[in-house]
């Protein structure tokens, strides 16, 4: 339980007293579309990266795709390449495969302007214990639900970020990042319990631990607020790209580790 | 620092030599009348009676303790006592010395039209320098239709012109573009830092322990300083001293008991004032238990004592205090609780007929605890205050009344801690910060020609953040540079600022005047809040290395004048305010429990201005008032809103009360409060973009949207029960909030339509529909 839900308790209690919710006509202005662009290397993979336009919020069909970009990758080791388009919004390269400890630049020329940004790819980390354990502060008919405790090293001296996705039986869980850091690490050991989700027994549940710099760690930190939608605890606000030049999307280099485990 | 510090003072002092002396020379012999005021009942002090010569006018108005000393040439004079409500008292003085005279008004039995006939000074408003202030009697508010028939001073103020409310049912409250941060809110002199229980529903003022309410919104007198809006002085009563009394009332909410009476007959008195809610008692009533669980917490009380004893002609000592707690929990599992404390001893003493001096020494606590039994986690906050403060009036002539003194506070601000043995002795601990607050004021209230009066003065207030703790630099990207250590006692940071106090009246005719008023105001605290109406857990911390203190002049004009002999007030003031180091937080901000939290503030200017109209008509079977506000209030700030102006949440373009009462006999009163205000100012989004297979809204610009307009009527219905024994006193109160069921919206929100997968709809979260109440009040 965070420190804000607890506040939204006693909202909620109030509300229940009295409130009443309805879907209503609003008019929201049109944004002039704006660029977004999505691109990640991952360990092993060649940088994949989708270009497509804001919308207006009510608009109901797909966003429209980029197609004329020049989308240009390169890393500190010297090697470069152009990424041809593959449709449906998406840049697909072919030579450069992401390695540990490898910084990487993107540059997107579109429409005369130039978007660049640069993401450095950590060494993934090692998963020393992956386990189940019941629920021990559920309330009445909880008692059957279980919570993850993942635990995994760190760099100890070094600055480490992580994103952590789940899949719940062959579902990959979104709506939702979980992030870490070695903030509260213990000798080079960081506990994880993911406290937003609970499975049951027989659950196939499989971690994903990325690991991030922190530009992409604060990002999907911020798209977490974002996802959220209005909060009364914080003006409503994009997450802060860290690509130059462009307001919205986010370029990451990550490795990764992952586990799985059968609940029970 | 303290060098220049010096030098001003000594200017300072020397200006007051200079503005003192001709009102000394010039004064030829005269003698004082001075004495108290009080009520015939039960002893409480009256305040801001009207004293006056019925022969030339000169006059002069009860202090919060009842006191009054005028200063005439030798002669006789007919004194008029009067005060609304009251029956007016003349005396017939031949002065030839110093006379005491203490007085007794007596309630009036007949209406109240026929009373204030007999008074002269009914155009107090067009007459006194005075300006942007606003007086309300407590009994007044009692008839005021309020949600859930509880009576509430917060929600009063609301009406006003120049105050708006800072949300649905909230006692949170805006004055003049201020935040709510920027309110000085003041119980028997001490400062209340979190005035709303209930998440804001209800204010900390159980209105049947109070005496006396006066808001100023601008020409905010030197003796106030420390908050950069406006100034929210409440009295408690003293406890009658004739007699035991008891008073209180039964409502659908809550329960009130009073009870007062004198140890030693006008000597020795006390008051003693508790209120408790049962919103867990009827929800577990309402709620079947797999809902409402038994063990459920969920209440507040208040409660206000007081002691006063006059020990002499000369002396009298007031003890003070509050209580109260907010209290939410579930069985051992989950508990948490919030509230104030805050403690008054004053010692009123007269050092001549003419020179009148209190001192006080005053305790403010605020804290807020949360804890989960299971998890061990536990989570707190809070701000603790010890004051000495002096104020001394000299009644120099009829034409100088002089306010003196000074006040030092020491601030020990706590803002949070959150420690858990669940994951490996969790804990983040923020240091406490302390802070000691000073200031010496300065202001002459001067009636300088016949048409021409002022109240000026100047505070000279200093700031010093001292040690133990860790004070944190940072760079120009808002990073951590360096840290530093201050040991305790050591200054980190001192602030000195200079506030000159302004209000000036000209009289244009015996029914209207002009006035012009001036204030520059410092703030050295400020909340950590990023709610419109504020959250139990907002956190205050002091101005800093990094945080400098806000700095507020207002400027304001106005135009009265009165009607129907003076039966219809009606007033124009426009204002305008520069805020210099206005802040505000970065794109996601996380201010709880940050120990870097100053690096996400980021400061600016902001500026407020407007336009105010009220029309009051204050006597008679029929009263009420209609203000009317128009006002923009908007801040500038590097890395907010691409560089450009953006309006501030609470920013309301249009913000209407109408608000009439009609006593249909002795027993009946019927009234009602209709009220219309803009939106508030909230960021939507005005576009969306899909990122990995989500739908996320797009945000161009900060505070660009409004809400929709607000409005509402309430209406309440008093009825007296028949006297059947001389001093018992019933009435029931039935009211009804939101009388016609508008759906007034408190959120909007955006999401992926239930009904239609890939779009997006909008929802508004209205709270409370139309809510009738009941409840009893009893006197005795």
């Amino acid at each position: 339980m965070t420190v804000k839900t607890h506040t939204y308790i006693l909202i909620l209690l109030l509300i229940v007293i009295a409130a009443c919710e309805e879907v209503i006509h609003i008019d929201l202005n049109e944004a002039k579309p704006e660029i977004v662009i999505e691109a990640v290397i991952c360990e092993d993979s060649t940088l994949s990266t989708r270009i497509t336009k804001s919308t207006s919020y009510f608009e109901t069909g797909l966003p429209e795709m980029i197609t004329d970009a020049v989308v240009s990758l390169s890393d500190n080791k010297g090697d470069s390449e152009i990424l041809p388009y593959q449709g449906n919004g998406y840049y697909r390269g072919s030579v450069i495969r992401g390695n540990e400890n490898t910084s990487y630049n993107i540059k997107i020329d579109y429409n005369g302007i130039s978007y660049t940004s640069q993401s450095y790819m950590p060494p993934a980390t090692e998963i020393l214990s992956l386990e189940s354990k019941m629920n021990a502060h559920g309330g009445p008919g909880l008692e059957t639900i279980y919570e993850l405790e993942c635990r995994f090293t760190e760099r100890p001296g070094l600055p480490d970020y992580y994103l952590i996705r789940f899949i719940h039986n062959d579902e990959l869980i979104d709506g939702y990042y979980s992030l870490a850091s070695d903030f509260n690490s213990d000798n080079g050991v960081i506990s994880f319990s993911p406290g937003m989700y609970f499975f049951e027994a027989g659950d196939s549940v499989e971690i994903i631990i990325f690991s991030v710099d922190k530009n992409v760690y604060s990002y999907f930190m911020q798209l977490n607020d974002a996802m959220r939608g209005m909060n009364m605890f914080s003006t409503p606000y994009n997450p802060r790209t860290n690509i130059d030049n462009a307001i919205l999307g986010y370029f990451a280099a990550w490795s990764f580790v992952s586990a799985e485990i059968i609940i029970e | 620092m303290v060098k220049t510090c010096k030098v001003i003072i000594k200017k300072l002092a020397i200006l007051l030599i200079i503005i003192a002396f001709p009102l000394y020379a010039t004064g030829q012999q005269s003698f004082t009348i001075s004495g108290h005021v009080s009520d015939i009942d039960n002893g409480e002090d009256l305040i801001g009676v009207t004293i006056y010569s019925l022969e030339n006018l000169s006059g002069t108005i009860s202090n919060s303790y009842g006191f009054y000393s005028l200063s005439l040439p030798e002669g006789n004079y007919t004194i008029r006592f009067s005060y609304l409500g009251y029956e007016s008292i003349d005396s017939l003085i031949n002065l030839d010395g110093n006379r005491l005279l203490d007085i007794e008004l007596k309630h009036s039995t007949i209406n109240l039209e026929e009373v204030v006939v007999t008074s002269e000074r009914r155009d107090i408003n067009i007459s006194e320098a005075s300006m942007g202030v606003e007086r309300l009697n407590v009994r007044e508010i009692k008839y005021i239709p309020v949600i859930f028939g509880e009576k509430d001073v917060l929600k009063t103020i609301q009406l006003l012109p120049g105050i708006s409310s800072s949300g649905e049912g909230s006692t949170g409250f805006n004055v003049r573009g201020g935040s709510m941060d920027q309110n000085l809110i003041l119980l028997d002199e001490a400062t209340v830092f979190s005035a709303s229980h209930l998440m804001g529903f209800f204010s900390v003022f159980n209105s049947d322990a109070l005496k006396d309410v006066i808001v100023y919104k601008g020409g905010i007198p030197a003796r106030y300083g420390g908050r950069a809006s406006s100034v929210l002085d409440i009295s408690m009563n003293n406890g009658n001293s004739k007699h035991f009394s008891a008073s209180g009332g039964i409502g659908l909410i809550s329960t009130r008991l009073t009870l007062e009476a004198p140890l030693i007959k006008d000597k020795l008195s006390y008051i003693i004032s508790g209120r408790r809610t049962y919103l867990d008692i009827i929800a577990k009533a309402l709620f079947p238990d797999d809902i409402v669980d038994d063990d459920i917490r969920f209440y507040f009380y208040d409660l206000n004592t007081k002691i006063n004893y006059t020990l002499n002609k000369k002396n009298r000592l007031f003890l003070s205090g509050y209580f109260g707690q907010d209290v939410f929990g579930l069985g051992s599992e989950i508990g948490t609780d919030w509230g104030n404390a805050t403690g008054t001893l004053r010692w009123n003493h007269l050092f001549s007929d003419k020179l009148f001096s209190n001192t006080s020494l005053i305790y403010s606590k605020y804290n807020y605890s949360f804890n989960l039994g299971e998890l061990s986690l536990k989570l707190g906050s809070g701000i603790e205050d010890y004051s000495i403060k002096e104020d001394a009036t000299l009644y120099l002539n009829p034409d100088n009344t002089m306010k003196f003194g000074f006040s030092f506070t020491s601030h020990k601000f706590m803002p949070g801690e959150l420690t858990s043995n669940m994951v490996n002795n969790f804990e983040i601990v923020l240091d406490e910060k302390r802070a000691l607050e000073s200031g010496i004021y300065f202001q002459n209230d001067h009636n300088i020609s016949e048409r021409l009066s002022s109240t000026y003065g100047i505070r000279v207030s200093m700031f010093n953040q001292t040690g133990p703790g860790w004070v944190y630099k940072y760079n120009d990207y808002n990073s951590l540079s360096d840290s530093v250590y201050i040991g305790s006692g050591e200054i980190a940071q001192s602030y000195f600022a200079v506030e000159p106090r302004l209000s000036v009246n000209y009289r244009l005719n015996q029914k209207s005047s002009i006035k012009l008023s001036y204030n520059r105001m410092a703030q050295y605290m400020h909340l950590l809040s990023n709610s419109t109406s504020g959250t139990p857990m907002d956190v205050w911390i002091p101005s800093s290395t990094n945080i400098k203190p806000v700095l507020v002049d207002q400027i304001s004009i106005g135009y009265y004048r009165n009607f129907l002999d003076n039966g219809i007030e009606s007033s124009i003031e426009i204002y305008y305010k520069g805020i210099d180091n206005a802040t505000d937080y970065e794109d996601g901000a996380e201010i709880m429990l940050n120990k870097y939290v100053e690096s996400v503030i980021l400061t600016g200017r902001g500026r407020s201005y407007g336009v105010e109209f009220y029309l009051k008509k204050k006597y008679g079977d029929f009263t009420g008032w209609i203000s009317y506000t128009l006002s923009r209030t908007e801040n500038l700030i590097d890395g907010i809103n691409n560089n450009s102006w953006y309006p501030l949440k609470y920013d309301k373009t249009h913000d209407v009360s109408v608000i009439a009462s009609y006593q249909f006999s002795r027993r009946l009163f019927l009234s009602a409060v209709w009220i219309y205000a803009t939106g508030n100012a909230v960021t939507f989004p005005s576009g969306k973009y899909e990122l990995d297979g989500q739908l996320i809204p797009y945000y161009t610009e900060r505070n660009g949207y409004r809400m929709p307009s607000y409005n509402r009527l309430d209406a309440s219905l008093t009825l007296k029960s028949k006297k059947k024994r001389a001093r018992f006193e019933g009435s029931w109160d039935f009211s009804i909030y939101n009388l016609y069921n508008r759906h007034n919206a408190y959120s909007i929100s955006f999401r992926e339509s239930e009904t239609g997968p890939g779009n997006t709809e909008a929802v508004k979260l209205s709270l409370f529909g139309i809510v009738p109440s009941v409840s009893y009040n009893f006197k005795f």
